[in-house]
């Protein structure tokens, strides 16, 4: 990422996905709450203070993100959601729960492309948030084909509140399944064949569905859920800009310019 | 680098999972049943199911009557051959066997057979069909605190057997804490065997999905695929109380919205008295976020008059206020649970506007619900494991009442006392008993004709000796409400010859025979005075009327003018 401002959004998106998760962490408890408490017995009491604590932690962070030039708070964020995903197997309770790890890959990966970006590793941070992204979209295409029931319910509701159509069951299922099929397919795309159709697809869709959830649960619930998502069309939004930019760099190469 | 990153948390997940799936430690042995459950569905008072755990398989059958034979499988008048299967990765098996065309509020006494292992005789009792009273017993989340899940089921099987009436036990979901493992499961079968009362009489199961048990085959296979495979959605209809089991892990806002409002219609349709509705996510959380059900659910809930919901999932006790459009309102619906059957208590966060005020109720409370349900109120308790009351409330139905009219005697009647009448009345809804009682003064004070007696909407009265203008008869349910009170109407003394000269006094009051012919109550009933008369007859303590006594004199004096005549003529 030669570009200045690619690391910048990343950090915008990065701060935007951990002040999701402050609003998530506040409502609902973090995993570990729910491991500490209901199976190592730790009081109520204190794992939400636990809670709170972290989501102070994660506030900060969001904040500090813009301006820090050290790496120890882009591995701490990593480390945190890479828990966090972890844990979200460990406790179940979810639809396909390995499913939903895979699916939060990306809020742990794009901390580490920004290391990879700040240590000067362009290449290898465009590869990471492309490997983020294409597991992201294969986690929630594969839900997606075992009609994940909230998914379902999205796409109903969805159109329901942009048409005033109720949609059958049965054909948000058949929707669903195609879109299982897309989401599949740009994953494996995404790492084949990159292309800025590819990613233009995933950034456009990435933020649809991150829209999705503040139009089924509405804003006052559903911003969290949005927010923490922020980089599953941002991500792929960047990498639209910088494939769209090293073509245009290979259509009017600079002579000076350095490839790393 | 990328590669290896992915691969960390994809190995550690699989392998959490399945390290927490062989968690059980309870076994079946060979093909000797265990673990039997009983479950109801749609039509209780006609329908259940029958299920056991061996850990062989082999051809299983059951034995029913509805007679007890103590095991002596020859006596059975019943026997049917099992359906069997291979619980999902696990190397045991189940057996369900669907009983159908069963008699309401009957009891059926069975024995399970794998191969050659029988259980010991069990037995259940159907749901009735009709109005009459009956128990309920409720809750969910019995999924992390084993210890605690134990215990519980001491308390459930307390008070079954404290509450001979109540009908089956309606789960919210989350028996354990991963859907997909069989051991898991394994020990809650297990562990439920602790609600079978000491007399063998098995807990039927209401059962609903929970998020832990996901998508899961498993507990498809444990209950017997309740409201169809992997749906998990049906409506128990038990006498006039609807009881709508829902699947917050399926789609809540497609098919499943149209069965609820479908069901909800016929519920109205049907002049349900009550109607309640059971899922795992709750709608009014007193912990976490709401689940789609407020956008999904509630809307439904309110616009045909449900009255209580049974929510799970928050680890919590709580009632909330009365709701609707998103605001306390005594019209509104009470959600209450959240799930304490065995799984450790959060403290509930109490600024919620709808676990707040006098008419809400939240704390961190292991708990089974207990709904007393009649026609016209559904009492909820909030029971702790040592069985104390810990929150309830009585709901008054919207749309049923008993009613009871009386319809003879009617307005300005006349009866003749001594003659036989006929009380007759018009009942709605239940009232099974009836106590009958009649008053000379306008229902200011009431004398008993009959108590307890059974509902036939008549009954034979032979009209007391009493004169009165202002009668009234009143039929009251023997539980006290409803009742129904006759017109007025007048109780006319019959006209009578006079009673010869020779006739032997009367008995004293206290020795004469009761005028009522019906239960043998004796209520005193108040005698005319006697007139002071010169006539010997009367003065004896004849009791004749005044018409009599006119008479008499009349008789009296041509005796005496014919004797005067005879004289003269002599």
């Amino acid at each position: 990422m030669r570009s200045p401002w690619v690391d910048q959004c990343l950090r915008v998106g990065l701060a935007l996905q951990c002040a999701g998760a402050v609003g998530s962490i506040l409502v609902n408890g973090t995993p570990l709450n729910t491991m500490l408490f209901l199976d190592l017995g730790v009081s109520d009491a204190l794992t939400r203070e636990l809670d709170r604590g972290i989501a102070c932690a994660l506030l900060l962070a969001a904040i500090s993100m813009m301006f820090a030039k050290g790496r120890s708070l882009f591995y701490a964020v990593a480390g945190w959601f890479a828990l966090d995903a972890l844990l979200v197997t460990y406790n179940g309770g979810t639809f396909a729960p390995p499913l939903e790890t895979l699916g939060r890959t990306l809020r742990w990966i794009a901390p580490l492309a920004v290391v990879a970006s700040m240590a000067g590793h362009g290449v290898r941070a465009q590869k990471l948030l492309a490997w983020g992204i294409a597991l992201v979209f294969a986690a929630h295409g594969i839900e997606a084909l075992m009609l994940h029931p909230r998914f379902v319910d999205y796409l109903i509701v969805t159109v329901d509140r942009a048409t005033s159509l109720r949609m059958a069951q049965a054909s948000a299922e058949a929707q669903l399944i195609a879109i299982g099929l897309i989401d599949v397919m740009l994953a494996i795309l995404a790492i084949k064949r990159p292309s800025k159709a590819v990613f233009g697809y995933m950034a456009f869709w990435g933020i649809a569905t991150a829209l999705m959830r503040s139009v089924y649960y509405g804003p006052e619930i559903g911003w969290h859920h949005t927010l923490i998502r922020v980089l599953n069309g941002g991500a792929p939004l960047l990498l639209l800009l910088l494939t769209a930019e090293r073509e245009m760099e290979e259509a009017w190469p600079e002579p000076s310019s350095s490839s790393r | 680098m990328a590669r290896a990153l992915l691969f960390v948390p994809l190995t550690l997940s699989l392998f959490s999972a399945t390290a927490r799936a062989q968690l059980g430690t309870d076994s079946p042995d060979s093909t000797r049943p265990v673990q039997w459950r009983v479950m109801f569905t749609e039509d209780p008072a006609h329908r259940a199911v029958v299920a056991w755990t061996t850990e062989d398989d082999g051809v299983s059958t059951l034995y029913w009557d509805t007679q007890p034979h103590g095991g002596a499988l020859a006596e059975y008048a019943n026997t049917m051959e099992c359906t069997s299967g291979r619980y999902s990765l696990s190397l045991h098996y189940y057996h369900h066997c669907s009983l159908t065309g069963l008699a309401p509020a009957t009891s059926y006494y069975f024995v399970t057979e794998t191969e050659n292992d029988v259980s010991r005789e069990f037995y259940f009792v159907t749901a009735h069909d009709d109005g009459r009273p009956f128990k309920l017993m409720a809750g969910g989340d019995s999924r992390s605190d084993r210890d605690q899940r134990r215990i519980m089921n001491d308390t459930i099987r307390a008070l079954f057997e404290q509450h001979p009436d109540v009908v089956a036990f309606a789960h919210g979901g989350d028996y354990i804490e991963m859907g997909y493992s069989f051991g898991q499961f394994n020990e809650w079968m297990t562990d439920n065997e602790l609600t079978i009362a000491s007399d063998g009489r098995i807990l039927p199961i209401i059962a609903s999905r929970g998020n832990h048990e996901g998508s899961s085959d498993l507990m498809d296979q444990v209950f017997a695929e309740p409201g169809g495979a992997g749906t998990n959605y049906y409506t128990t209809v038990i006498g006039d109380y609807w009881f709508i089991t829902l699947n917050t892990e399926t789609s809540m806002a497609g098919d499943q919205r149209l069965f609820l409002e479908q069901q909800l219609q016929q519920a109205h349709l049907a002049e349900a008295c009550f109607i309640s509705a059971q899922y795992h996510r709750p709608a009014f959380p007193g912990v976490k976020d709401p689940s789609e059900a407020r956008a999904e659910w509630v809307p439904l809930f309110e616009q045909y008059d449900a009255d209580l919901i049974l929510e799970s999932d928050g680890h919590i006790l709580k009632r909330t206020v009365p709701i609707r459009n998103e605001a306390e309102d005594p019209t509104g619906v009470i959600y209450v649970g959240e799930g304490g059957l065995g799984v450790s208590q959060r403290t509930p966060v109490t600024d919620r506007w709808f676990i707040q005020g006098p008419n809400a109720f939240a704390a961190s409370q292991h708990h089974v619900i207990l709904l007393d349900v009649s026609r016209t109120e559904l009492a909820y308790r909030a029971i702790a494991p040592d069985l104390t009351v810990v929150d309830s409330v009585t709901l008054t139905s919207r749309r049923c009442m008993n009613t009871l009219e009386v319809k003879t005697p009617a307005q300005g009647a006349v009866l003749e006392s001594g003659a036989d009448s006929e009380i007759t009345w018009i009942t709605g809804g239940w009232v099974p008993t009836v106590d009958v009682d009649w008053s000379t003064d306008d229902g200011s004070t009431w004398m008993s004709i009959a108590s307890g007696l059974a509902n036939a909407e008549r009954a034979e009265w032979t009209v007391p000796e009493v004169a009165t203008t202002t009668g009234r008869v009143r039929v009251r349910s023997t539980a006290g409400a409803p009742e129904g009170v006759s017109g007025g109407f007048t109780i006319a003394l019959p006209e009578k010859e006079p009673d010869p000269p020779e006739m032997p006094p009367p008995p004293p009051p206290d020795e004469q025979p009761n005028p009522m012919d019906m239960n043998g109550a004796a209520d005193p009933i108040p005698q005319p005075e006697n007139e002071v008369t010169t006539d010997p007859a009367v003065a004896e303590g004849c009791a004749c009327t005044e018409t009599e006594r006119g008479a008499g004199s009349i008789l009296g004096l041509f005796g005496i003018v014919g004797l005067l005549f005879l004289r003269r003529r002599r």
